[in-house]
């Protein structure tokens, strides 16, 4: 039976490119991650600690910016083709934005690992926020820009496949898969201006020297406008293949396909007005804004919530249809020796804890205990760490047969590596969310103070410090299991049916869905209104303070509405 | 006795690591202070009690089990 690169051969080629960078960054990404939690902890140090700082914009960038958005670009690619059944427009416009997208990871990377060689005049270690006023090269930033770039031609590509489609198809629904990537798009086109605007008009032109100073609060919260929604970024890929691909593993349908889609409008409007919820300890920002920001995050819990909903639903469903019975006994039937149902099932149960450590950084009062702690990357390894790269590394049991033909090397060992995930990221976070509660800082390589002990509640901090050791070796060792299981299967041979690839219609069908959720210019257009009700103020306020470039005054900065107030007074005299 | 498969069996010990993890911290809500120790005996006797369903499943299947095995 013919698969998917039978049907798109030169679609599955690209495909395999984004799959291929996405996994070489998986493999230095991980490797950094471990040398760090070892060096960290004090476990197994062998470089210096001024190097650490390296590793460690080496491992954020590699894993949660290079291979996220690789891997996700390839689903998005197969999703798009596979869901509306066309063709890319021009595949030489699919190899430019790969090519684009490569050659930008491969610059930032440089200048990222330039850092280690004192003799090379070239260093980026600024983490991977990369906000001012950490300065790196400019090939850093140019690589950004030209990685930043690629995603929007990217974008560009699959709408004008959706054009094609909707040609031909003038009446028929946005396919769900193809509604998931034009959505995720949607918002990634919003989101990502802000960080052009900081890396374009800022950043490069600092790092080259071109101005002297510029405002770092502005950088920040631009940063910060585009750093909240890419976690969605990462996010909507995983939760597509939760919604698409887990209830048909599970052997049975997607519960409601309306609700999937009412979900992803949520994601598009409710993703970018909250960024500032990172910024709660940010002395230029007034604590109204911050309020706002706050009360706009918490709206985002409802489409969690509603996928937890729709997934285990589906999930069960899928269970009974296989014989599963009970309240309870129905999770037994389920198909645990398939590592990607698996793997999925374990990722979508730790988002769940990540959700909840995240209410309580996203709590404005509660996030002062544990801002700036190990609480914070004990919360996003269980979120994009997991939920987001354990998802993906499971989806690649089901996706690599489709795009190469070939199937999966070893199922058996695809099984023992996402249970190694789950096991280590279990160690690792608890213990980083715990020291996070003690007060023990998060981004640095010496956490010790002279003449002071963190105390723990419970237990030891040196507990906690080989918890997080052990964990982060079990992290390293599943990524390598992950990457021979990948290389065996890329280097063996093609067969017939690599997998059963064919995905069910959803129990409650497209046609149940209100015709207005595929109206994708009014989301674009609401949610870029959101935008600006929650950002102009802020931004207008930080620019006065300071200027554009900087040369700040001091801060806090009052906002007042004296004026407005003055000027409403005069207009309406006679109601004073 | 019902079978479980290994997969299900890999699953269910992994799931008994967060359990043995959080035991001291779930004692400390109720004021009981644990021991190191008392965690890697909570471990091993979850995995033991594991083990045993398991082993026990394989030695004595369910009839419907047994006859479709």
């Amino acid at each position: 039976m013919a698969t998917f690169v039978d049907r798109y051969p030169a679609e599955a080629k690209a495909i395999q490119a984004t799959f291929a960078v996405a996994f070489v960054s998986l493999g230095i990404g991980a490797l950094f991650g471990a040398i760090q939690a070892l060096h960290r902890t004090n476990v197994f140090r062998f470089m210096d600690s001024v190097d650490y700082y390296t590793l460690l914009t080496g491992h954020g960038v590699l894993l949660a910016l290079v291979f996220t958005i690789f891997f996700l670009a390839g689903v998005f690619q197969w999703g798009i083709t596979e869901s509306l059944d066309t063709p890319a427009p021009d595949i030489r416009l699919t190899w430019a934005w790969v090519g684009l997208m490569t050659a930008g990871a491969t610059f930032a990377a440089v200048a990222i690992l330039a850092g280690l060689f004192p003799e090379i005049p070239m260093s980026a270690d600024v983490l991977y926020t990369f906000y001012a006023p950490l300065q790196a090269h400019p090939l850093f930033y140019v690589g950004l820009a030209m990685f930043i770039v690629g995603t929007w031609i990217a974008g560009a590509d699959w709408f004008l496949s959706y054009r094609t489609w909707r040609r031909d198809n003038p009446d028929e629904r946005i396919p769900l898969q193809a509604f998931m990537v034009l959505t995720t798009m949607i918002m990634w086109y919003v989101s990502t201006l802000g960080v052009a605007v900081s890396v374009v008009f800022f950043l490069i032109p600092w790092s080259l020297g071109l101005v002297d100073t510029v405002n770092s609060l502005l950088t920040r919260t631009l940063f910060w406008y585009f750093g909240h929604p890419v976690v969605y970024f990462w996010l909507m890929p995983a939760y597509l293949l939760w919604y698409t691909v887990l209830p048909k593993l599970a052997g049975g349908r997607l519960f409601s396909d309306p609700l999937a889609r009412a979900v992803f409008v949520l994601f598009v409007l409710l993703s970018t007005p909250v960024g500032i919820h990172h910024q709660y300890l940010d002395p230029g920002i007034a604590e109204g804004f911050k309020f706002i920001a706050m009360t706009n995050t918490m709206f985002l819990l409802l489409p969690s919530l509603l996928t937890a909903f729709t997934v285990v639903a589906s999930v069960e469903h899928g269970a009974r249809q296989r014989g599963g019975e009970g309240y309870l006994r129905w999770l037994g039937a389920l198909p645990w020796r398939d590592p990607a149902f698996t793997g999925m099932a374990l990722a979508g149960l730790m988002f769940a804890a990540g959700g909840f450590s995240g209410m309580i950084n996203a709590g404005m009062n509660i996030n002062y205990l544990v801002h700036n702690t190990l609480w914070v990357p004990g919360h996003f390894h269980m979120t994009v760490g997991t939920a987001v790269a354990l998802t993906f590394m499971a989806g690649t049991y089901w996706l690599l047969p489709q795009i190469t033909g070939k199937a999966v090397y070893s199922r058996p060992i695809g099984l023992l590596q996402v249970i190694v995930w789950f096991v280590g990221m279990v160690f690792m976070s608890n213990a980083m969310h715990r020291g996070g509660l003690l007060g023990i800082p998060r981004r640095t390589a010496e956490p010790q103070y002279a003449n002071f002990d963190f105390a723990a509640a419970v237990g030891s901090v040196g507990e906690l410090r080989m918890q997080i050791a052990f964990g982060g070796v079990l992290l390293f060792l599943s990524v390598v299991l992950f990457l021979f299981n990948v290389a065996a299967t890329w280097a063996d041979d093609r067969v017939g049916t690599p997998v059963d690839d064919a995905i069910p219609e959803p129990l409650s069908p497209a046609s149940g869905a209100p015709l207005v959720l595929d109206n994708l210019a009014l989301w674009t257009l609401i949610a870029v209104v959101l935008v600006v009700l929650a950002y102009t103020l802020p931004i207008l306020s930080i620019v006065s303070d300071a200027g554009l470039l900087g040369s700040s005054t001091g801060s806090p900065v009052a906002i007042t509405l004296e004026a407005v107030a003055e000027t409403v007074a005069a207009a309406l005299p006679g109601v004073w | 006795m019902r079978q479980l498969s290994p997969a299900a069996f890999l699953v269910l010990a992994a799931f008994t690591v967060p359990l043995a993890v959080e035991l001291r911290t779930a004692a400390g809500l109720f004021g009981v202070e644990l021991p190191f120790v008392a965690v890697v005996v909570f471990e091993a006797g979850l995995l033991l009690v594991l083990t045993t369903v398991y082993l026990l499943g394989r030695l004595s299947p369910d009839d419907g089990e047994a006859a479709t095995a």
